[in-house]
Formats: C-alpha cells, structure tokens, sequence
C-alpha cells in the first residue's frame, strides 16, 4: 500500500472569471468579451501528503489555500495536471455545511455523518460519543435553528472528528465555541494526531500551526513559494509582509 | 473485497435514505397538515376545475364522471410537476454541500426524485379509493401496468430533473422558464378535459408530449385496464430520450458543479 496518500502532480487551476450561471442578460453582454479572463489560481503546484504527515499550507489571503484543500478533497477537477487521492479525507471545511435548520441535532448527526463518509450503522455506533463530546445535552432533540452559533459550531465538529478519516482537511475552523471547547477540539486534534492521523491544515493562526504541523507550504499568488520547516516558513511568510513573528510563537516553539 | 463492497453498497443506501429522509421531514415541517398537503393541493385544484370545466363550461367526459375523470390524471400530473420543478433547485439549493464534501452529486437530484416519487405512491390508495367508490372493479393487468406506467413516468421526470438541475446551475433563468413551462404544458394535456374534444390537425403535435400519453394511459389503466399501446409508445420514447439526455448532461458536466454553484 502507498504511503502517499494525496499527491499533487504539477497542478494548475484556473476560474472563469465571469462565471456561467449569471442569467442571459450577462451571458449575453459581458461572457463574450470576458472569456479569455481567467482567474489563475493555482499554477504548477506539486505537493505529496504522505501518510502521518500534518501539513500547513500557509500563505496570504486569495494565495491559492483553499483551492488547494478543495482540490485535495475531491471537491473540484485541477484544469490542468494531476490530483491523486488514495485514501478516505474527510474535509473539515465542511463545517456546517450540510446542517439543515428545521432538523433537530439528532437528526442532522445522522445526515451529516453520512454525508461525510459513514454508513448509518456507524453514525449510530458513535452517536454517544458524538453527543458527549459536544455537550449539548437535551438540546440534541431540539431544531438547528433555536442552536446559537457556538452550539452549531460544536455539533459540527463533534460529527466531524469521529469520522475516522485517514485525511483530515482543516481550514480555519479550530476557533470554534468558547475558550474551552476551542481547546478541547485543539486537544482532540492534537491525539488523533499523535495517533497517526494524517492533515492539511490552513490556518492562520501560526500557533497552532507549530503545535500541530511538521511541515509547511508557502503559497504566494498560487505558487509554491516554499517548502520544509513550519517555524522558518511561517518566520519568511511574516518578514515578507512586513512583520515579525508573535513573541508566543517563538515561545511555543521552543517549549 | 466482498466486505468493501457490501459497504459500498450499505453506504449508498444510507446515503439515498438520509437524503430523502431530509426531504420527507423538511417539506412540510411546521406545517399543522403536514403530509395531508399533498393530497389537499391537488384537491383543492379538482373542485375549482370542477366548477369551471364542469359547472361553467359543461364539459363532456362521456359516461366517466368528471371529478373521477379529473383525480385519475391529476395526481400523475402533480408528480410530473412537482418533480420537475423541485429538482430544478436541487443542485442550487446544495450549494454548500457541493462545493465542500465531495459526496455523489447524483443523490442531490436521486434524493428530491425519491420525495416526490414516495409523495405519489402515498397518494396512490386516495386515487383507488375514488376509483372504487365510482363503482370500478379492479383489473388483473393493473398487476403490470401500474408498474408499468411508474416506470416510464419514473425515467421521464428522472432525465427532465437531471437536465433542469444541471443547466440551472449555468444559466439561472432556467428555474422561471421551467415553471412557466410546466404550467403551459398542463394546459396542453389532456387532464382537465379529454382527449377527444382535441381537433385533428393539433393531435399530431399535441401527442408529442410525453404527458399526453401518460395521462390517458392512467386514466384508461385506472379505468378500464387497459392502454393504448402506441400513444404510450410514443410516451415511453421520449421517456427514454429524457432520461438518456438528462443523465449524458449531467455526467458530462458534474466535474464543474463545485465551480458554478
């Protein structure tokens, strides 16, 4: 069996840059002239995710980050080379993404678990377990909508960290909930890790990046920048805009 | 092997029941009638069509009585119409499911399909109840052309809601332009009043729409157990062309769902 799990062979994507799907008064006015535009994403991105690997991807806004997690989770086609995925991911950027309001926690457990990859046996095997971790109580028989975002955001996560994934994509989304349950899912991330789980993260919060990452890619306007060591490329990815890294940071790092 | 893909199996089944599941609770949540809606439409619209075409317009449905003649091809319709026009919305709607878990896109149309396909099958007892109260006796054929007729219906809304839900995500007009359409097709079949009061020179033209032959081929199997083999020929043909049209689309195009949402 390999040992790479997602690899990227010299990957290029682009977006139209007026989108289809305008209705026929922009097809009709603007698509013509517009058609050549592209939005150039990505261009020649190679990477491997090898398994065990945490991975940061690192860069600024609209540098190509969530393109890049897009692609590794299947959700879109690269317009040009090579995107292998030989393992089950599961994307945490999908947070929420499959919550229907009307449902009450219960039942969006369900159908979110299934919607990430578990069959409805294994959703029930793990709803305990789901349900403890988010600490909702009683409030799992209640409909989404009467939920405050922090308790959305926990129900979400909560499904989505008992999936076992082989690959977990995580796209800025450890921030969730209160101080505590924000470092609860930091901790529960951080064993799963410790037990082999191979990740992609996207953050841009570098302290977690350093506690959670063993290595770093630097995007820049959809290029890879850099590559290797998560302290000097998050170090470079700061001086290049002008900053010096967070005091905490270096602490961290070295403690 | 065998073990991976029973899984695979017990996983697109999971997926298609809590996809439908989704859609069966949610539609007529915080609703006081709830499932009774799906029946009270299509009644609701019989007793004004009663009024109009019978009271006003005496329309003549032989020796059928109208409010028979009407519930035996309006429900079918319902389902025609229902279906179409729903899944039209169904790859928009998902949006942000599309564009973050890359799950079978064919579930987001499969699973609206199933909702208003189980809708029909529910209201199918109503339908032979009034059969029944009118005095018809069931027929041994309905044993093959009810399925029958489930099929081809079944293949021509599956291909209209594949091409509509897949061309609404590039060209958003398609949602109005298919709920004009329907509504004008309604009127150029044969639901309200029979096919027999059609002139000659339209019937060519008319006979071309798939829900023409559906419809008589209800109402005469509800009826009498019997079809008209050609009409429903005809019918079945362009089940067939939807359904192969709607799907080429669709695959074709799946790649880029996640793109244009």
């Amino acid at each position: 069996m390999s040992n790479t799990l997602i690899q990227f062979d010299d990957v290029t994507k682009w977006f139209r840059r007026v989108p289809p799907g305008r209705g026929l008064k922009d097809r009709l006015l603007g698509a013509r002239r517009d058609a050549a535009k592209r939005t150039q994403a990505l261009t020649g991105v190679s990477l491997s995710v090898r398994r065990g690997e945490a991975i940061a991807v690192i860069g600024r806004n609209g540098s190509g980050k969530s393109t890049c997690l897009a692609l590794a989770a299947g959700v879109i086609k690269p317009s040009l080379g090579r995107v292998a995925i030989r393992a089950r991911v599961s994307p945490l950027l999908a947070l929420g993404a499959g919550v229907h309001p009307d449902l009450t926690g219960r039942e969006n457990v369900q159908l979110n678990g299934v919607l990430l990859g578990m069959t409805r046996r294994e959703v029930r095997a793990r709803f305990e377990s789901i349900h403890d971790f988010s600490e909702l109580g009683d409030f799992i028989d209640q409909p989404v909508r009467h939920y405050s975002s922090g308790m959305l955001a926990r129900l979400a996560f909560s499904v989505a960290t008992h999936l076992e994934p082989e690959v977990l994509i995580v796209d800025e989304v450890l921030a969730v909930g209160d101080a505590a349950f924000a470092e609860k899912c930091f901790q529960r991330i951080a064993q799963a890790r410790a037990d082999g789980l191979t990740m992609l993260y996207v953050s841009h919060d570098i302290d977690t990046v350093l506690r959670l990452c063993d290595r770093a890619i630097y995007l820049d306007t959809g290029r890879v920048v850099a590559e290797g060591d998560p302290l000097a490329l998050c170090r470079r990815y700061y001086e290049d805009q002008g900053l010096t890294l967070p005091a905490e940071a270096h602490a961290a790092s070295s403690g | 092997m065998p073990a991976r893909s029973v899984r695979r199996f017990e996983y697109a089944f999971d997926l298609l029941a809590v996809l439908v599941l989704k859609e069966l609770r949610v539609r007529y949540k915080r609703t006081v009638l709830g499932y009774a809606w799906s029946l009270v439409q299509p009644m609701a619209f019989a007793a004004v069509y009663y009024v109009v075409f019978k009271q006003f317009i005496r329309i003549d449905t032989g020796d059928v009585d109208y409010t028979l003649f009407l519930v035996c091809g309006l429900f079918a319709w319902q389902w025609f119409s229902n279906g179409v026009v729903s899944s039209t919305m169904a790859l928009v709607g998902n949006g942000p499911l599309i564009t973050k878990v890359s799950f079978p896109r064919v579930y987001a149309v499969l699973s609206g399909f199933m909702n208003d396909l189980v809708h029909y099958l529910l209201a199918t007892p109503v339908v032979l109840g009034f059969v029944f109260a009118f005095g018809y006796r069931p027929h041994l054929s309905w044993l093959w052309l009810l399925p029958l007729l489930l099929l081809i219906q079944g293949a021509l809304v599956l291909g209209l809601s594949l091409l509509f839900a897949t061309l609404n995500l590039f060209l958003r007009d398609l949602e109005r332009l298919v709920s004009i359409g329907t509504l004008m097709l309604f009127h150029l079949t044969p639901v309200v009043y029979p096919a027999t009061i059609i002139p000659d020179r339209f019937l060519t033209w008319m006979s071309l729409n798939p829900m023409f032959g559906l419809t008589l081929g209800w109402r005469d199997a509800l009826l009498y157990g019997r079809i008209d083999a050609a009409t429903l020929g005809v019918a079945a043909a362009g089940a067939a062309v939807s359904l192969a049209v709607g799907a080429t689309v669709f695959f074709r195009l799946q790649a880029r769902f996640a793109e244009v949402v």
